[in-house]
């Protein structure tokens, strides 16, 4: 990592219209339904009148392949045709890429308005968990569903720091505190401990509360230089991204024996390269929201983002530091925990949520005085990280 | 000269008491127990596990095997030959002589006629016998009782080895006495009185009459007798009628055991070599093996006898080893009796599987040699921590430790039969894979476990046998109460 990056689209970009669906179980909508309804709120908030006029181009998150392939469905649901228009998948980063993608076409002076968005319509696959696993990889080489993958960081993280269930089981209750005052969650209700410790068991130690849920939904973000901006609806507060990094390690973490299980390179990586182009540090970040697909998957993530040293996560949940009034709130909207994890959405949601904390107008629980918003998704084997950092104008 | 040189007994982890057939049909109560494989265990896989003891406890090279016999009447391919399998994933060399031998349980024996005349001509040195057998008895009835799962497996070479060869006597006979047809389920059987007395008895008495008529052995002569059984008195009347003295018999396996089918004769001959009192140099042994006729033997005990034995897990022991099967639910869902979706099935492509053979059956793995790193599987042929392409093919072992692990509940996104120990295993000697675990309880798994590699049937996608490795846990793998601060 001897190369020093001189490019930056620190303050290039300023996010001018967000939108969402309510996540959860969307059965009467199909993802075309889903999407034009979150672009439509974002097009609402953003003051775009003509879409077809003003959009130059989209990048739309979309994992799965029962979804949508190619541009083609973000296109056909908007009816936004004959513009560049692009489906984008990286694991649970899609959205955040497809979000990546548009500021750097922004950035470049190519185009001068554009749209990230990311949807998924997992429900109508009707599996436990996510789909697909019988499609694709290789015909043998062993599989584990999503939970059993992030439990290898549990199992890995009781061993070396003592962690225990009852430790995960905080993260899973704050979540839940925080998604209930939200009204677009998919779960909006308050649980306890004992809840979290006598559900069924999912892939142990990860029991049903330890796990986000299969969700549907849409999210999506219009995005301009500020000079644009300044023509639109949020002229006085729109959002500055403040840096946007992603970062790719092996989709075999088992096959790499230097690997831990109690930390997530992508993750670090990513961090680092966002704290760099930001030019803060992680104690600058007043909020966050990060990848929570599984409780065991915060309170690594709190690590490898810097929050705090390796090994303390479980102390720092005690002291509520992540709480909504702690000294950094994590996941304030409920997190996925609360709001499910449609893929190609799940990106774009956390930045429409970081937005609307930034602008003081969370729909669920307002951080004070926000200065600098995080989202952070990751994705696969742990593969693929995204974070980006939001700032407020000026 | 030809002599067996080594040999190997794989006895699956579970049993099923007869108790909870008869609870099950509410048939007669019948003691003992009936050896049962698990659902990713076929004839193929119990081969090379009873395989690889033969060749690795007497430390034989397997490049030295000249030909491989595979013996069975379940053979999971009828076209397509098995024993290439088996000769994949143990190494053998590509001119070594492949062969199935299959249709009756007499198979075994046929094969190790052949490989006694091979050697006797001077053709070959050292050849693999591997009998397997998976049979399914009809459903709801008394032959539930009867039929066991397992492997056996000798190598037998130009030299005495632990008992020499002699010489045989085989006799065929004619009678539908159990049969399958081509896309039957399970063996049927139809009057076992007429089998028994006509079948059985019959010619079983008659290739060892005929052989102790061609070595001029007299019944006191004989020092041990190991045969097939088909049921415990039969099994006492064929000694009778060959004037064999009781102190002779071998154990017949069938209480504790059940009729393993091709592997029977051989399971026995190796419980003969292990049974008290020991075999001693020039003592005489009989083994004889039936199906559609029968093959006795004239074997001899050698000096090295005693000594090769004391290096395997007795067969005894691995029996009182095994776990009860405690219902009789799950030996039907084992046995995919009652018919649910498959959930393993996974697209397969049998190009893949050709491609990835060297790691997939063989455990190939690799050794950087910027880094020093040795990784596994050859799926990418650079280094995963360094990214040097500057690498060297290397075997890895199949024995390892748990680094990190979990029970999945969610098998291709459904629940069955779980939850299933996903692995992390650090392997002894360098290389790291994920594993499924097997044969085990899941909830005993822990960080550090030391775990060995067991060959294994996955799925069928693609309407073709996929196979690959899981682990189970090692010998006195026992789970201590501070396992998981310990392994830091």
């Amino acid at each position: 990592m001897g190369h020093i990056r001189k490019g930056s689209i620190k303050d290039k970009i300023a996010i001018i219209g967000v939108g969402a669906t309510k996540f959860g179980e969307q059965w009467e909508k199909n993802q075309h339904d889903l999407l034009l309804e979150a672009v439509n709120d974002a097009f609402a908030d953003a003051g775009i009148k003509d879409p077809q006029e003003e959009i130059d181009a989209i990048w739309c998150g979309i994992q799965y392949y029962f979804t949508g392939l190619s541009g083609g469905t973000a296109a056909d649901a908007i009816k936004i045709y004959g513009k560049p228009v692009t489906r984008v998948e990286n694991y649970c980063a899609s959205g955040m890429d497809a979000f990546r993608n548009a500021c750097f076409s922004v950035a470049s002076g190519k185009e001068d308005i554009v749209l990230a968005c990311g949807v998924e319509k997992l429900m109508d696959e009707g599996s436990a968990g996510l789909p697909g696993f019988k499609e694709f990889g290789h015909p043998v080489l062993p599989l584990p569903s999503a939970p059993a993958m992030f439990c290898f960081a549990a199992s890995r993280s009781f061993a070396k720091y003592g962690w225990t269930k009852e430790d995960l089981a905080r993260v899973a209750v704050k979540n839940h505190f925080n998604g209930y005052h939200h009204p677009k969650a998919h779960f909006r209700r308050k649980i306890t401990i004992e809840d979290v410790m006598n559900a069924p068991m999912i892939a142990d130690p990860l029991g049903r509360y330890d796990c986000c849920a299969m969700s549907d939904g849409s999210a999506a973000l219009v995005i301009t230089t500020p000079e644009i901006a300044e023509s639109y609806a949020h002229a006085k507060d729109y959002v500055l991204v403040k840096a946007n990094a992603i970062s790719v390690h092996t989709n075999f973490p088992w096959y790499k024996p230097s690997y831990s299980f109690v930390g997530f390179p992508s993750t670090q990586e990513a961090a680092k390269m966002a704290y760099e182009e930001a030019g803060i540090t992680a104690k600058d970040v007043s909020f966050a929201e990060v990848h929570d697909c599984f409780t065991i998957t915060e309170m690594v993530n709190y690590q490898d983002l810097g929050f705090i040293p390796p090994g303390t996560a479980n102390e720092w949940l005690k002291e509520g530091g992540p709480m909504i009034d702690g000294e950094k709130p994590v996941n304030p909207s409920g997190g996925l925990k609360c709001f499910g994890h449609p893929i190609g959405a799940t990106g774009c949601r956390m930045l429409y949520e970081c937005t609307k904390q930034l602008q003081g107008r969370a729909e669920g629980l307002q951080v004070k005085d926000p200065e600098y918003g995080l989202a952070h998704n990751l994705g696969g084997a742990f593969t693929v990280a995204s974070v980006t950092i939001l700032g407020k104008k000026e | 000269m030809v002599g067996i040189r080594s040999y190997g007994v794989y006895v699956p982890k579970y049993k099923l008491p007869r108790k909870s057939i008869a609870e099950a049909w509410d048939f007669p109560k019948a003691p003992g127990n009936i050896t049962i494989s698990n659902q990713d265990e076929d004839s193929v896989t119990m081969a090379v596990a009873a395989a690889f003891e033969a060749l690795e406890t007497a430390n034989i090279d397997p490049k030295e095997i000249d030909a491989l016999y595979f013996c069975t009447t379940t053979p999971p391919y009828t076209e397509k030959q098995n024993a290439t399998t088996i000769a994949s994933v143990l190494a053998l060399r590509d001119d070594c002589l492949t062969v199935d031998v299959t249709d009756t349980t007499r198979a075994a024996s046929i094969a190790l006629i052949n490989a006694f005349d091979s050697i006797s001509a001077g053709k070959m040195k050292n050849i693999l016998i591997v009998a397997a057998d998976k049979r399914y008895a009809e459903p709801i009835s008394m032959y539930e009782y009867q039929y066991g799962d397992g492997a056996a497996a000798l190598v037998v070479s130009s030299d005495d080895g632990i008992a020499k060869i002699n010489g045989y006597h085989s006799v065929n006979y004619e009678l539908v006495g159990p049969w399958r047809k081509e896309g039957d389920h399970h063996t049927q059987q139809f009057e076992i009185k007429v089998e028994t007395k006509y079948g059985y008895i019959n010619n079983t008495v008659k290739a060892i009459k005929g052989l102790m008529e061609k070595f001029e052995l007299t019944p006191d002569m004989i020092k041990r007798a190991a045969y097939y059984c088909l049921d415990p008195r039969s099994y006492g009347r064929i000694a009778a009628a060959l004037k064999l003295s009781n102190k002779a018999l071998a154990d017949n396996l069938f209480l504790d055991h059940g009729n393993t089918g091709t592997a029977l004769a051989f399971q026995i001959l190796i419980g003969a070599f292990e049974q008290k009192p020991s075999i001693k140099q020039d003592d005489n042994i009989i083994f004889a093996n039936y199906g559609d006729g029968a093959d006795a033997f004239y074997l001899q005990g050698t000096e090295n006898l005693r000594a090769e034995v004391k290096k395997h897990t007795k067969l005894q022991k691995k029996l009182a080893k095994r776990q009860e099967m405690p219902k009789y639910t799950d030996f039907l869902k084992y046995r995919y009796l009652i018919k649910t979706k498959d959930p393993f099935v996974r697209k397969s492509s049998n190009v893949t599987m050709w491609r990835d053979a060297k790691f997939l059956n063989q455990m190939m793995g690799f050794k950087c040699n910027k880094c020093g790193t040795v990784q596994y599987p050859l799926l990418m042929k650079n280094c995963i921590e360094c990214g040097s392409q500057d690498i060297t093919p290397m075997q890895l072992k199949r024995t390892g430790k748990v680094f990190t692990y979990s029970l999945d509940h969610l098998i291709n996104c459904e629940y069955y039969q779980t939850p299933v120990p996903r692995c992390v295993v650090d392997l002894d000697g360098g290389g790291r894979l994920l594993l499924d675990m097997t044969d085990c309880i899941p909830y005993d798994t822990y960080v550090g476990m030391p775990v060995e590699l067991t060959f294994r049937k996955i799925h069928e996608g693609g309407g073709f046998m996929n196979y690959y490795w899981k682990c189970k846990p090692a010998e006195g793998a026992v789970k201590p109460k501070s396992a998981e601060k310990e392994a830091k």
